[in-house]
């Protein structure tokens, strides 16, 4: 038997999935250990060898397939852990990455905070003003030199860095993306003179027009690039000495797999890759099941996660915000807000009910965790109104002590004059609200109609919760996946193995014979580069597939949408080719009316992503045994269902439901890692991959987000 | 004396649950971060997409503030005044479903002619029930001069024309006949067609949102949610303040320059505190200027409500309608924040309505001061109203270019009474806005932006300092022809973003034309200027608050953009701050000796060099420093209990039965409680090039720095900006009045 492993590192949990060839799989969890990540990593996998009565070399030997999903780089610039690193730039600009463009004490901030002008800070430096050097250089827009490079106070500012102790340097000078000679100079000068320090230049990390963005990449990717490096070196050692004989695999949060030599030298690419796998994951049973548009939501500890599948396509975000930097790296686009199990609720000085976002985290955790919490969360609620079993947390690992939570709602009942339990379910309403308001902001409000979606719910408490947040959302199904608890490192199992390349061109239309030249140079180069990542990973040219988009807008714009653009050598023709795709994607997204018929357009971002497809893991079906699911009831529970309040609801065994089966609402599937609530007025389906489809049993619909349809007719 | 204050409806009689409630609260102010954010995407305009000049409220069936967003704050304060101007004029009976209402009229709630409202009533089974609006700037909208901002205008009839009310959609339908009237001013009617769909999206959008919620919990719950929202915001402004000590707190700017004349005008401001009530009273505010910088009153009530949002609801739904019922403005008509037509107001929006602001918010700094629970908001004044170079030409292909410099947002914060202000950390009014990159602003325009820097000595000084604002050198580069530029901004004559607490304000504003400058030389000797140390020119030219002038090749213009007012006298702070600020550029060495006292060594401040240096700056001021009122105050207090703390270093006490204010380093008696404690303070007067070398282009010989200390110890209590033989300023006096 051969294996696949996909192991996901996460703040709390460490996940590990391994699926046989027959797509049978073992799914453990282990609480992370922070002093040592590859350490866990490996009795991470320890477990399931266990399951699969394997010793740990065993299962390493037989594994074809072994993708990682690290957060080193994540938590380096979270708790500022990262090397010491140096900047050398432009004279005149050393205080770009300082100014952040003046909204770096704002990017990423949740926007409660934003109009609290006495709290908004620049973020910590990730590199001290005191290692920023700028040198005697200059390059204009078109990439013509205005100072020529001082070798000399390039030389100087190397070794002043050096002197002062850097593990790292970032290079970033203005312009670099149009001409690189200043950069690649520097790049050899440091080779020579600092031998051992991690160097980065911003023309190869991130070639594209705005000096704050590019130099932050830049410098960030230095500052987190020992440390990445020095754990993958680690880890695929270790994997390698206990028997691994392939090449070990790295998550990005673009949303594809990479080599740990390539991660080695673009380690920012693994920054924020948490969610991706999860996503990833729900594109391809997307596919499985023939829905082009999924909802992906992931209810964790702490924060709600919302990724989208729009069209087959994973959108990504081509500006996400790491720490309050803005970085230019591709990242699948999630959405997130401190609402989860750990949610504390509370009463603002108005003597209004809050939610969230602070969370208990896992120490103490909620007040039923019995752990000396005493601040009533989500997941206390959730225990008060019936929806956990208190014997069967976390697979039966853990107790919930029901009266401690309701000791912790008592303080808030007291002040609103309600019992503990209506201050549960309101903290219940509650949170579901913001969930499902969070979901609107993600696709109606962006243009995009949720009926014409499925919704998915993982993470530990998405499926107690996901009929309630997806109710008023009006989605085609609500899907509740059966290893939901793990699926994000289930996920990374699905994705492809990716390379980008991009870099800035600013083009007008009309696009005449010398432009397209060049945009023909443009693409022929970066996708050179792509596949020359490729060759050096072993894998030849016509394993790869090649993508290229356009970042394009009207005139006078800022932002750019991506559209796709033809291979090969682009024609008189193409002009016309990509404007109609903007337009139709410009029109889709704002309304036809919106449209600015005859406006010139801009092309800027011009990227290549090159991707080779691997062996996905299957999802075995399942024969269908007709709807009756009486057999996998195990008793009844307290619980509250509107309209009648606490009531004797059945609880089913997941593990012993079959394909086919029907479950009437209010029932509640109890399972290994999470619980599956099912509304009164629902009725939840077991497809033949095991994944509970709730849907409404009336026809009335909640409040249908015909907002999405009402854009179309905005003229 | 005129009432902000509108009646609450009557619908409020169902009580929604708690849990209701804050389920339709956060879906209100989803719908209203959204109403604007749709706008915003759907625009072609930088100012728009960068400064985020628009904004966009949700309000109750009879126009009073229920949500306003959280972009360029006056706007969004605005709205609700036009909205009841609209019930008012046309009748609700008279309106219709899908009918909205346009207006680009300074009188009727626009900040100044680019700002185009549309708002639009969201009717239930017949009656209206809320209302939602958006306001963008568009960036030309006629006029004399591109842009709008007519620098030179003497009155209105010289700006860009003005439309009250009219009814621009119809059914949800724009009226084509009225589009192409408002358009046909315009010297960029394709965008602004644009912003007009952007707009009218963005409504339709809001009122179908609204129809949603109101389906999915009821009409009663809605409406009542919306009476609670308010009273929520209302009932717990009304506990900060009566929490606070009642008393009276007082500021004064100057604005610089008409655009006409380059005058002084002065603008006041008292707040007084009563129980749970807020006057703020602007009596003392110079009459309208004769040039285009006055603002109308609806935009000065949008300056006020936007301080009050700002400090008091920071963590509350911007519920406009509560500050109206808990402020009470006192404004002279014919004033320069208060102007009637036909004053000249294009710029107002940058002019009077900021300058409004900042003396609001430095009062109100004063104020927050004395509240044990608010003293963390209060913040020294933030970059005062504005510095933005806008230049046009051809670019470097040929084609017509018009660059707004949005720079202009890069002003430093206010210092803290706990930290130092954010460096380059923007603009008061608008926490979100940005600067461009000078890629952005190369690609955009026939220039390199050679250097942009946090400049040094920007900021205020005190215990805690003003965030540096940034310096930046503009040259023509590639241009085909000469550019021509046009300057607005306030704050060049005078140091305008003043300290508190005995903080120093930060530094003048300007822009400075080194004509033929040396930089293309020193770029071909391997030079780059970073500052303006290097620069040689043929002639130094000082530009005005408001000018116009040309770039000819060699120009090179260098704008400084101040940054925050300090914090506490700067003697207080920690020396080893100081050493970090002068490492970092952020404070000029002499500053540290002259402003802080400060000895530095390599690296290093000499400790006893230090503390000496500080007690012989400390004597000085008890030296030259005269009484401000003889006879007022005088010895020590000691004991007694502390009823709230006045300013950095000074407190309220009781002792023995009798209410004094006492400095809470040495115990000197300032006087009785309800006096004002500048009275019994010694006062001495700076030139305003003491606290930074940037204040020699300023009026030096006319303006002067006031510092005020404690006659016991010598520690400065606070610092004023003003004309030389003015008489001292009020600053706060304690208890209740009339």
């Amino acid at each position: 038997m051969r294996y696949r492993i996909g192991v996901d590192i996460g703040g709390t949990f460490t996940d590990c999935v391994i699926a046989d060839e027959n797509g049978h799989r073992s799914v453990s969890k282990s609480l992370t250990t922070h002093e040592s990540l590859a350490e866990g990593v490996l009795s991470a996998v320890q477990v399931n060898a266990d399951q699969l009565g394997l010793s740990r070399t065993e299962l390493l030997r037989a594994t074809d397939l072994f993708v990682h999903g690290t957060t080193v780089a994540t938590n380096a610039v979270l708790t500022r852990t990262g090397s010491r690193t140096g900047l050398i730039t432009t004279r005149g600009h050393e205080d770009a990455i300082i100014i952040g463009k003046v909204y770096a004490k704002r990017a990423g901030l949740p926007e409660r905070d934003l109009v609290h002008s006495s709290i908004l800070n620049k973020p910590d430096p990730v590199v001290p003003r005191e290692l920023i050097r700028g040198i005697a250089e200059r390059v204009d827009v078109d990439g013509d030199v205005v100072v020529a490079l001082r070798e000399d106070e390039a030389v100087a500012a190397i070794d002043s860095l050096v002197a002062a102790g850097v593990e790292a340097i970032a290079v970033s000078f203005l312009w670099s993306f149009v001409n690189d000679a200043h950069e690649r100079r520097l790049k050899k000068l440091l080779a020579e003179r600092a031998p051992g320090v991690f160097v980065t230049i911003s023309s190869e990390i991130a070639p594209l027009l705005g000096e704050y963005e590019r130099t932050a990449t830049t410098a960030i990717n230095a500052y987190v690039g020992p440390k990445v490096v020095g754990y993958l070196a680690d880890l695929e050692q270790r994997l390698r000495d206990e028997g691994l004989g392939h090449p070990l695999l790295v998550m990005q949060a673009s949303g594809g797999l990479t080599s740990v030599q390539d991660a080695a030298q673009r380690p920012i690419l693994t920054l924020d890759s948490g969610p991706t796998g999860g996503i990833l994951g729900c594109q391809y049973l997307g596919q499985l099941y023939g829905e082009d548009n999924v909802i992906c939501t992931d209810v964790g500890g702490t924060s709600f996660d919302v990724g989208l599948i729009l069209r087959g396509e994973v959108p990504t975000d081509p500006e996400p915000v790491v720490s309050q930097y803005t970085v230019k790296i591709p990242k699948v686009s999630v959405q997130s807000i401190g609402a989860g199990g750990g949610s504390i609720a509370w009463l603002d000085e108005g003597g209004l009910l809050r939610v969230g976002p602070q969370s208990a985290g896992s120490r103490p955790g909620p007040a039923c965790y019995g752990l000396g919490g005493t601040n009533p969360t989500v997941t206390d609620a959730d225990l008060v109104l019936g929806y956990l079993n208190p014997g069967a947390f976390l697979g039966g690992r853990m107790d919930l002590d029901r009266d401690l939570a309701l000791r912790a709602m008592a303080p808030l009942g007291a002040e609103l004059g309600m019992e503990p339990e209506e201050v549960a379910l309101g903290v219940f309403r509650i949170i579901n609200a913001h969930m499902g308001d969070l979901i609107r902001k993600s696709t109606i409000e962006q243009g995009h109609d949720p009926r014409e979606c499925v919704l998915v719910a993982y993470g530990g408490a998405g499926p107690t919760h996901a009929a309630f947040y997806g109710h008023e959302i009006g989605s085609k199904a609500i899907l509740v996946l059966a290893d939901s608890t793990a699926f994000s490192a289930e996920g990374m199992l699905t994705c492809d193995i990716t390379h980008t390349e991009q870099v800035s061109r600013q083009l007008m239309t009309p696009v005449g014979a010398a432009q397209l030249a060049e945009m023909n140079e443009t693409y022929r180069g970066l996708e050179r580069r792509v596949l020359e990542q490729f060759e050096r990973e072993g894998v030849p040219a016509d394993e790869v597939t090649l993508t290229r988009t356009l970042g394009v807008r009207y005139r006078l714009q800022v932002h750019t949408i991506d559209v796709e653009v033809e291979p090969g050598e682009l024609t008189a023709e193409t002009e016309a080719r990509i404007a109609a795709r903007f337009e139709e994607r410009y029109g889709h997204l704002y309304g036809e009316g919106a449209l600015l018929a005859g406006g010139g357009l801009e092309f800027e971002t011009h990227r290549v992503v090159g991707a080779r497809s691997l062996k996905r893991i299957s999802f075995p079906e399942h024969e269908e045994a007709g709807a009756d699911a009486s057999g996998a009831i195990t008793g009844e529970r307290e619980a509250y269902f509107e309209p009648d309040g606490f009531r004797a609801t059945p609880v089913y065994d997941g593990h012993r439901l079959a394909a086919g089966n029907v479950l009437a609402g209010p029932a509640i599937v109890q399972r290994m890692g999470d619980s599956v609530v099912v509304p009164a007025d629902y009725e939840a389906v077991v497809d033949r991959y095991l994944t509970l489809r709730l849907r409404p049993t009336s026809t009335v619909a909640g409040p249908v987000a015909a907002a999405a349809g009402e854009r179309e007719a905005v003229r | 004396m005129t009432q902000m204050e509108t009646q609450p409806g009557d619908r409020s009689s169902v009580i929604v649950d708690p849990v209701t409630f804050e389920v339709i609260r956060h879906r209100l102010w989803a719908i209203n971060d959204d109403q604007a954010m749709i706008a915003a995407r759907l625009s072609g305009s930088p100012v728009v997409y960068e400064a985020l000049d628009f904004n966009a409220a949700l309000m109750t069936g009879d126009g009073r503030g229920l949500y306003s967003g959280i972009y360029i704050i006056q706007h969004a304060s605005t709205i609700d005044v036009f909205v009841r101007k609209v019930i008012e004029e046309w009748g609700a009976e008279n309106m219709r479903e899908g009918d909205m209402f346009f207006s680009n009229d300074p009188w009727w709630g626009a900040l100044h002619a680019n700002d185009g409202i549309l708002a639009t009533p969201i009717f239930w089974e017949g009656e209206i029930v809320s209302w939602a609006g958006i306001v963008m700037h568009d960036n030309d909208v006629g006029s004399p001069v591109p842009g709008s901002f007519v620098v030179g205008s003497e009155d209105r009839f010289g700006e860009a024309p003005i439309f009250p009310p009219i009814k621009m959609v119809e059914n949800f339908e724009l009226r084509s006949d009225l589009e192409r009237a408002y358009l046909r001013n315009h010297r960029t009617p394709e965008l602004n067609a644009l912003n007009l769909r952007a707009r009218l999206a963005s409504m339709r959008i809001t009122h179908r949102r609204i129809h949603e919620l109101i389906e999915q919990y009821g009409i009663e719950a809605f409406l009542a949610s919306q009476e609670q929202i308010i009273d929520y915001v209302e009932r717990v402004v009304r506990r900060r303040l009566t929490d606070m000590p009642d008393g009276t707190w007082s500021d004064q700017i100057y604005h610089d320059h008409d655009g006409r004349n380059d005058e002084l005008y002065p603008m006041r401001c008292a707040i007084t505190k009563t129980g749970d009530r807020l006057i703020v009273d602007f009596t003392g505010t110079s009459p309208q200027a004769p040039g285009a910088v006055n603002c109308a009153r609806p935009a000065m009530e949008g300056a006020v409500l936007g301080v009050f949002l700002t400090f008091l609801c920071y963590d509350l739904p911007w519920a406009v309608d509560a500050g109206r019922r808990v402020i009470e403005i006192v404004s002279q008509e014919g004033t320069i924040n208060n102007a009637l037509s036909p004053a000249g107001v294009s710029m107002a929006s940058i002019m009077a309505t900021l300058s409004t602001q900042d003396v609001v918010a430095n009062a109100f700094a004063k104020m927050l001061m004395a509240s044990d629970e608010l003293r963390a908001e209060a913040q020294a004044c933030w970059s005062p109203g504005i510095n933005c170079p806008v230049m046009a030409g051809l670019d470097r292909h040929g084609e017509p270019f018009a660059h707004v410099f949005m720079d202009c947002c890069g002003g430093g914060g206010g210092a803290r009474t706990f930290g130092d202000g954010v460096d380059s950390g923007g603009i008061l009014h608008s926490m979100s806005s940005t600067i461009p990159n000078a890629e952005t602003t190369e690609s955009r325009s026939p220039v390199l932006q050679v250097y942009r820097r946090e400049r040094r000595d920007s900021g205020g000084h005190g215990r805690w300092r003003g965030g540096a604002g940034i310096e930046f050198g503009i040259l023509p580069h590639k241009n085909p022809i000469p550019i021509v530029s046009v300057t607005l901004a306030s704050g060049v004559s005078q140091p305008e973003g003043h300290g508190l607490s005995g903080g120093t304000p930060a530094s003048v504003k300007s822009n400075v034309v080194y004509r033929g400058s040396n930089v293309r030389d020193l770029f071909a000797g391997g030079q780059i200027p970073d500052s303006t140390e290097l620069l040689e020119g043929a002639e130094v030219d000082v530009l005005a608050a408001k000018d116009h002038t040309v770039l000819d090749d060699g120009d090179f213009l260098v704008t400084v953009v101040n940054g925050g007012g300090g914090f506490g006298d700067p003697l207080r702070r920690d020396p080893e701050l100081v050493v970090r600020d002068v490492r970092h550029g952020l404070i000029s060495p002499e500053i540290a000796r002259t402003i802080y006292g400060v000895a530095l060594g390599d690296g290093a401040h000499d400790a006893t060099a230090t503390e000496s240096a500080r007690d012989e700056l400390r004597a000085t001021r008890l030296r030259d420093g005269r009484p401000v009122a003889e006879g007022a105050g005088g010895g020590t207090l000691d004991g007694g209990a502390v009823l709230h703390q006045v300013a950095d270093t000074i407190e309220a006490v009781e002792v023995d039965g009798a209410r004094s204010l006492r400095c809470t380093e040495c115990h000197h008696r300032f006087g009785a409680y309800d006096e004002d404690h500048k009275q019994g303070t010694l006062m001495r007067e700076l030139p305003i090039t003491a606290t930074s070398a940037l204040n020699e282009t300023g009026r030096v010989d006319e303006i002067v720095l006031r510092e005020f200390a404690c006659p016991g110890c010598g520690t400065a209590v606070a610092m004023d900006v003003q004309l030389r033989d003015e008489p001292v300023l009020a600053e706060s006096s304690f208890g209740r009045k009339g």
